[in-house]
């Protein structure tokens, strides 16, 4: 097992035993939506990243899924604990029917083609006001099992832990067959067909093990916040979120959501305790430009390479030797 | 061992493939050569299944293989290499073998077993200096036997290689004369080649098809071929 | 009013409608097919010209014609920030099998940035134009019984119009419009015959965020806006494009028209349409013209993905 993926496990125990100690609420509260964050992320990566996938619609499953919770909740009175592992497989599903058409698009159609999806839902979901209450959103979404005093470290220690899964699971896949065949799609999808992958099977395989954990992540979400509506759930945040915090990390390694994942957040937080609410769009923006540019392998990347001027060098000296023709 | 009969192929209004018929011997090594556009390489994306013929079928070893996927047809046995190589950049050379190892017909499970089964055949290709480096930093002759490598790796019955030779100094065309030879005799692969060189096809071939339009101008030995007055028609013009 | 009347009147709004889509539509194809980028700050920086025309209306009351063009030379500048700071770099330091998804996400970055400055400065409520301080550009709808053209829809389209106009013009006349259309279709030859191709970027980048805010301000002149509603525009630029296909402006305007009669279409026929077959679910018109238009998108991408008119990608 790989030292750093020990040390995360390690890490990730010690955080779970703080919910003994009598640590701060905010410490929770902090920490909560990072973890949940990097989690879905982490799960993102398998199809943006291994795959090279680039989704920019995951929001939609991760709202989808939030509003399966809320609705089932508001309407019959469905315990969360139950519908919650269902949504996860109502994602799967519409991961499937999606994806079959959709991963027939090269990268950059695919990412256009997905990133109109959050937009379809958010818009059926306003047009039919009677069964998912519309614009004004749906309230009052509990898990009533979770004494109210003990909510945040409870949200805390299921975040933690479902970061860690989601971590695991981009563990396992990255050192996996499965994950090399990821791997070769995203480098040349013809040479890998070539070499005997079926880059179908692959990719619905991908898309079904992200959405899942996506869904699962979103039917949390609505629990947590207590409160949903279109805006916060389709909107263009829970889809650009994890693109962000991926390529801030890395999105080569399983280490790069997490590291994005919590630092992103955190940082998002802590913005906007600060300062007006629209800062946060300024600050993603020029983290996305610069990152993109300048640090494409991310903050892994940045570590693994050691130098930060030396990067800036590197790829400066690339403009005057290179051969291929562009 | 590989035939194909009545092949048409058209993109729009154009025939790349016109009704031509084919027949691979076990064992040999057969040579395709033809002007630019000939449809040479046209052929192979139907043999491998990239494309689907508009008529005609094609069989391995006397099962139909036309419109099955290039991924079925690989672990039939047939794998390609490509004129424009392929490489997988991110992955180094051993990574890249290994890929081949685990998805083709070798059909491995763990990655170790895969990068420990990929070094018999960087070896074959004389790339074991380059094992670790990433692909990304290869000349393009250690491509080209990068292409070869992990076609290897996906243990195939038939080999089919699209214009490996082109680019290649004299002595790198006479290394890889040498390296598709022992590809013919110590692992008995039936081997399917593309090429403009001349000198590799007369070297190589036990038998060539001249490909004109879309169409079989000229089959026979290498001699037999470059002797036929329509291939000296094609290339050169009628006044020779 | 009868159907076909208000068929008629849908299908005219959606002339209207689809001219300011194919307004949006050839700054983002130009780029697109100058230099493989697929702009997502497009739908921003046409917000940018939005702002400014509103802003120079209603906080400094200036004619509206001269609104419309003073900010032309700042967009100019906007498009050498827009290439110096992001698309070059892009270029020079990303590899090459990863440009266009680079490209994307920075521009998408930039877009999100503009988005926030604009809320800052303009809040994030939604706004139109008063007609007052359109001053004597604003008349009065021409009528044919039932049916109206607003003059402010029409307004819309003749700036749309004149928009593409002026770019064929540019295009196919002149000089440097001849360089550009070299370097869309063949990159390499137009360098070996001396084509300075970072300059020719320059020039189109900066065309194309003209391009943009004229854009804009045909949109402002007939629907109200929001600083983030600057992406369902820029998605359906990306329509558009895709419908009508690269190389060919006719197509664009084309596909502005399908798009916009489609959406206009849906939105007035699907609610009843649904309404009929389950009447006891209540149903807004709120959300179908947006699923109309991505359900386009979804089907040409899958279909045709070279354009109804293009040459091929």
């Amino acid at each position: 097992m790989e030292k750093s993926f020990k040390f995360f496990l390690i890490v990730t125990l010690l955080l779970g035993l703080i919910t003994i100690l009598p640590a701060p609420t905010f410490f929770f509260v902090a920490l909560a939506t990072a973890f949940l964050y990097a989690g879905y992320s982490e799960s993102w990566n398998i199809v943006g990243g291994y795959a090279g996938y680039t989704s920019l619609g995951h929001g939609a499953l991760f709202g989808l899924s939030a509003y399966f919770v809320a609705l089932l909740l508001h309407h019959f009175g469905t315990s969360p604990l139950l519908t919650i592992p269902l949504g996860g497989l109502l994602c799967i599903i519409i991961a499937i029917i999606i994806g079959y058409p959709t991963m027939r698009l090269r990268g950059y159609y695919f990412a256009l083609a997905t990133l109109s999806l959050p937009i379809i839902f958010g818009a059926v979901v306003v047009s039919f006001p009677d069964i998912t209450l519309g614009g004004r959103g749906v309230s009052n979404i509990y898990i009533t099992e979770i004494p109210f005093e003990l909510r945040p470290q409870i949200y805390y220690m299921i975040f933690l832990l479902y970061m860690a899964v989601c971590a695991s699971v981009a563990y396992m896949v990255e050192r996996s067959k499965f994950g090399m065949g990821l791997v070769a799609i995203r480098d040349d999808e013809v040479a890998a067909e070539a070499c005997g992958i079926n880059t179908t099977k692959l990719k619905v395989r991908a898309f079904i093990i992200s959405g899942f954990l996506t869904g699962i992540a979103g039917g949390f979400y609505g629990t947590y916040l207590t409160y949903i509506s279109p805006s916060t759930a389709f909107g263009i945040l829970p889809s650009i979120i994890p693109v962000l915090m991926a390529i801030l990390g890395g999105r080569n390694t399983w280490l790069g959501p997490i590291i994005g994942g919590i630092v992103l957040d955190l940082l998002r937080q802590y913005i906007s305790y600060t300062f007006p609410g629209v800062l946060n769009t300024l600050i993603f923006g020029g983290i996305l430009i610069i990152f993109t540019i300048l640090f494409p392998e991310g903050a892994v990347g940045m570590i693994k390479k050691g130098n930060l001027v030396g990067i800036l060098n590197k790829y400066k000296y690339r403009r005057i030797g290179h051969t291929q023709s562009r | 061992m590989l035939e194909g009969k009545n092949l048409v192929k058209r993109f729009g209004g154009l025939t790349a493939i016109d009704n031509l018929d084919f027949y691979i011997d076990e064992g040999k090594i057969t040579g395709l050569i033809g002007p630019n556009g000939s449809g040479k390489t046209t052929l192979f994306n139907l043999i491998t299944g990239y494309y689907k013929p508009d008529q005609g079928i094609i069989k391995f070893k006397g099962r139909p293989i036309t419109g099955k996927k290039p991924h079925q047809i690989l672990k039939m046995g047939i794998v390609r290499t490509f004129q424009i190589v392929r490489p997988f950049l991110s992955m180094t050379v051993a990574e890249n073998v290994a890929v081949a190892a685990l998805y083709g017909r070798a059909n491995l499970n763990s990655m170790k077993e895969a990068i420990q089964y990929s070094k018999k055949w960087i070896e074959f290709c004389g790339l074991e200096s380059k094992t670790n480096t990433p692909a990304r930093e290869l000349t393009l002759v250690e491509l080209k036997k990068l292409e070869i490598a992990r076609a290897l790796a996906t243990e195939p019955e038939v080999m089919l290689i699209d214009e490996a030779f082109a680019g290649l100094n004299p002595s790198e065309v006479d290394q890889a004369i040498e390296t598709i030879k022992r590809i013919r005799s110590e692992l008995g692969i039936t081997i399917f080649i593309v090429e403009h060189v001349m000198r590799a096809v007369m070297n190589l071939c036990d038998h060539v098809i001249v490909l004109h339009n879309g169409k079989k101008i000229a089959e026979g030995t290498p001699v037999q071929v470059a002797t036929s007055p329509p291939v000296i028609e094609t290339y050169l013009g009628k006044r020779y | 009013m009868t159907t076909v009347e208000m068929l008629i009147q849908t299908i005219i709004n959606g002339i209207l409608l689809g001219g300011i889509y194919a307004c949006f539509g050839i700054g983002l194809s130009l780029l697109w097919g100058v230099m493989r980028v697929g702009n997502f700050a497009h739908g921003a920086i046409a917000f940018i010209g939005t702002y400014l025309f509103y802003g120079l209306l209603t906080s400094f009351g200036i004619d509206p014609i001269l609104s419309m063009l003073l900010p032309i030379p700042l967009f100019l500048v906007i498009g050498v920030i827009l290439y110096r700071l992001i698309l070059n770099p892009v270029y020079i330091r990303v590899r090459p099998e990863d440009f266009e998804m680079s490209a994307m996400l920075s521009t998408f970055g930039l877009a999100l940035a503009i988005e926030s400055i604009l809320s800052l400065k303009w809040g994030t409520d939604i706004l139109t134009i008063p007609s007052s301080s359109l001053k004597y550009l604003r008349g009065t709808s021409i009528t044919f019984g039932p049916i109206f053209i607003t003059s402010q829809g029409l307004l819309s389209l003749s700036l749309a119009v004149s928009s593409m106009v002026l770019l064929h013009l540019f295009l196919t006349k002149t000089y440097l419009g001849l360089a550009i259309r070299a370097v869309s279709q063949n990159r390499e030859m137009a360098r070996a015959l001396g084509a300075n191709i970072q300059n020719i970027w320059l020039l189109a980048t900066g065309i194309a965020c003209i391009l943009a805010s004229m854009a804009g301000i045909a949109m402002s002149l007939t629907y109200a806006f929001y600083p983030q509603g600057y992406i369902i525009w820029n998605i359906k630029a990306f329509i558009v494009v895709t419908l009508g296909g690269l190389g060919s402006m006719v197509g664009m305007f084309l596909g502005g028209l399908i798009l916009g009669i489609s959406e206009n279409l849906a939105m007035t026929l699907l609610p009843s349409f649904f309404s009929s077959f389950f009447p006891h679910i209540n149903v807004l018109p709120l959300g179908f013209r947006d699923v109309t238009a991505l359900l386009i998108f979804l089907i040409i991408l899958l279909i045709r993905p070279q354009g109804l008119l293009g040459r091929g990608s």
